[in-house]
């Protein structure tokens, strides 16, 4: 018998309906799972066991109810405001932040009586992709602890790969979500820009940053995104999406005449042969069920990661700015000076990946470089998206690898530029705005998952869905 | 327009730009490797003026407007809890005026 942390969601769900277990009893075994495993993993910074054993018994004090995440245990990445719990963005700078509001994602899955399980390690304000850049501490992957669980949202992933929760809400603003997902052998979706409130998430690169879902299959990750997706007041950048809650009566469907383009060839690091491999195995799956696959080329996807990175550092040196010390954060004492106060408070508390992406996003915006560097992304970011609007005139969607390469071990040590290499595939969809979601499709000769993006245009996620989904049930998930 | 494959890169001024206090010793790591992200982001010199002239609405975002309405109310303490640079009722910062 299967145990109740290896359960999905959707199985879950029928057995609190038909009282077969208590959210109690579902709460306690992953707060048990968390205390046994989460030592050697580390993919939490808190947990918050007693509120949540406090929201198991008031989620099983009502009766069946149309909420599909009613009683089913969470985790939050740690950059998702909530209120009266430490929310760190994995930042020395906010090591005692506790603030006084709900993010919008965290007010409505309250309201959906969902239970809280606590708070996972991220790289610092979201910037890396292995969480080695959280101040607090590494994760390690479920998978091969030697191995790095990728990130920024690498608590998230490990937490779910390693059943400590069944869904962990996360953040991506380049890959964050989907190249963790990819590392641990999980799913993971960035929805459309727009389609679930960021209100309450700590700023990044305010024109990429979406908050999205780690779970254990694709048919989870819909549920989330039904009960998730939403226009709200708070977030004038979100939008209606009154689709968002056909995507689970849609999903087994099939992909039937579902056309395909496939994209190998644009990437600034060269991809691992075995992870070429198992994303052509999964073409030809594909098109066993009926879809039609076409490589094709596209000429400005090159520039894809110099202008992210120009953008996102650019955006991140402005948002980081916040950061003086003085109505929250680190605080230097006995400095007479203001100018000192903010430049020692800063220099002592923000990581080193911080200070460059600050400095490199200074750069790009003082005088004289503007012109050359941040428009210049600005106009890429646009023929990209101009790009990857026509291939969709012609295709219903996009896959690549996730990842260039499988995780690397916690030991490796990279330059920066190596290090953003990483992020080749994954950065289109931030972009572009446009939703991507990454499923597992294999593993290496080491045993690491491989994982496969299926991208779609704005507001595709139904389709991203249901392509996922045929594509797990050939591999016989 | 073109970039000089050999950028000049003032980390002080960079530093100082961006309020951070920066050691000697950071500052030579700092260099070498801002040198190496910024030719990184020079590959985009790469693309002819002629393929990035649309300058004008780069974002083709429009702002979205709305009435500011009250919804939540929130005791100074509650916004001031975080500070630890405060009295009972202000923030307190370094005199700034000789």
């Amino acid at each position: 018998m299967q145990k109740i942390t290896e359960l999905t969601i959707k199985k879950l769900r029928e057995m609190l309906d038909n009282k077969e277990i208590s959210s109690l009893d579902i709460t306690s075994a992953y707060l048990e799972n968390i205390s046994c495993k989460d030592t050697s993993i580390g993919a939490f910074l808190s947990v918050t066991a007693e509120n949540a054993k406090k929201q198991a018994i008031v989620a099983d004090s009502y009766n069946k109810s149309a909420s599909l995440l009613r009683g089913i245990p969470y985790a939050l990445k740690d950059n998702i405001c909530t209120k009266d719990i430490r929310t760190t963005a994995g930042a020395k700078m906010l090591s005692d932040f506790i603030p006084c509001y709900d993010a919008t994602v965290v007010t409505k899955l309250k309201n959906e009586h969902a239970v809280l399980l606590g708070k996972l390690n991220m790289d610092e304000f979201s910037m890396g992709n292995s969480t080695k850049n959280s101040a607090f501490k590494i994760t390690r992957n479920p998978v091969n602890a030697e191995y790095v669980p990728g990130g920024s949202s690498g608590g998230c992933a490990a937490a779910v790969s390693a059943n400590m929760t069944p869904l962990a809400i996360g953040s991506d603003t380049g890959g964050s979500i989907r190249q963790p997902a990819a590392f641990c052998g999980v799913v993971g979706m960035k929805p459309t820009y727009g389609a679930v409130s960021r209100y309450g998430l700590i700023s990044f690169a305010s024109s990429f940053d979406q908050i999205g879902f780690i779970t254990k299959n694709v048919y989870d990750n819909a549920i989330v995104f039904s009960a998730l997706s939403e226009k709200d007041l708070n977030d004038s950048t979100s939008v209606d999406t009154g689709y968002a809650s056909e995507c689970l009566g849609e999903i087994n469907n099939g992909i039937k005449n579902l056309k395909i383009a496939y994209i190998s060839g644009y990437c600034n690091k060269s991809v691992n042969n075995e992870i070429k491999d198992a994303v052509k195995k999964a073409l030809v799956a594909f098109e066993k069920e009926g879809a039609i696959v076409d490589e094709i080329n596209v000429s400005f996807l090159k520039y894809a990661l110099p202008a992210y990175y120009i953008i996102s550092s650019a955006e991140a040196s402005s948002n980081l700015a916040r950061y003086d010390g003085i109505r929250y954060g680190y605080s230097a004492e006995n400095l007479n000076n203001i100018e000192q106060l903010y430049q020692s408070n800063r220099n002592f508390s923000f990581g080193d990946e911080v200070k460059r992406r600050i400095l490199l996003g200074t750069f790009v915006l003082s005088y004289g470089k503007a012109d050359d560097y941040y428009l210049k992304a600005l106009s890429v970011k646009k023929l990209i998206t101009n790009e990857l609007q026509k291939i969709f005139e012609e295709y219903d969607v996009i896959v690549s690898p996730t990842t260039p390469e499988t995780a690397p071990k916690v030991s490796d040590i990279f330059s920066p530029v190596d290090n953003y290499n990483g992020d080749c595939f994954t950065v289109l969809a931030n972009l572009a705005g446009i939703p991507a979601i990454s499923i597992p499709c294999g593993t290496d000769k080491n045993g690491l998952p491989i994982g496969i993006q299926i991208m779609g245009k704005s507001f595709s996620e139904n389709l991203l869905y249901k392509t996922a989904f045929a594509y797990e049930n050939i591999r016989g998930k | 327009m073109e970039i000089n494959k050999q950028i000049k890169i003032d980390i002080n001024k960079l530093a100082y730009l961006a309020r951070l206090e920066i050691s000697e010793e950071e500052k030579q790591v700092l260099h070498k490797e801002m040198e190496e992200i910024v030719h990184f982001a020079s590959q985009l010199s790469k693309i002819q003026d002629i393929e990035c002239k649309q300058n004008d609405d780069l974002t083709a975002l429009k702002n979205v407007f709305r009435e500011d309405v009250c919804t939540n109310n929130y005791t100074r303490e509650e916004l001031m809890l975080n500070s630890k640079c405060k009295n009972e009722k202000y923030f307190c910062i370094p005199q700034i005026l000789e």
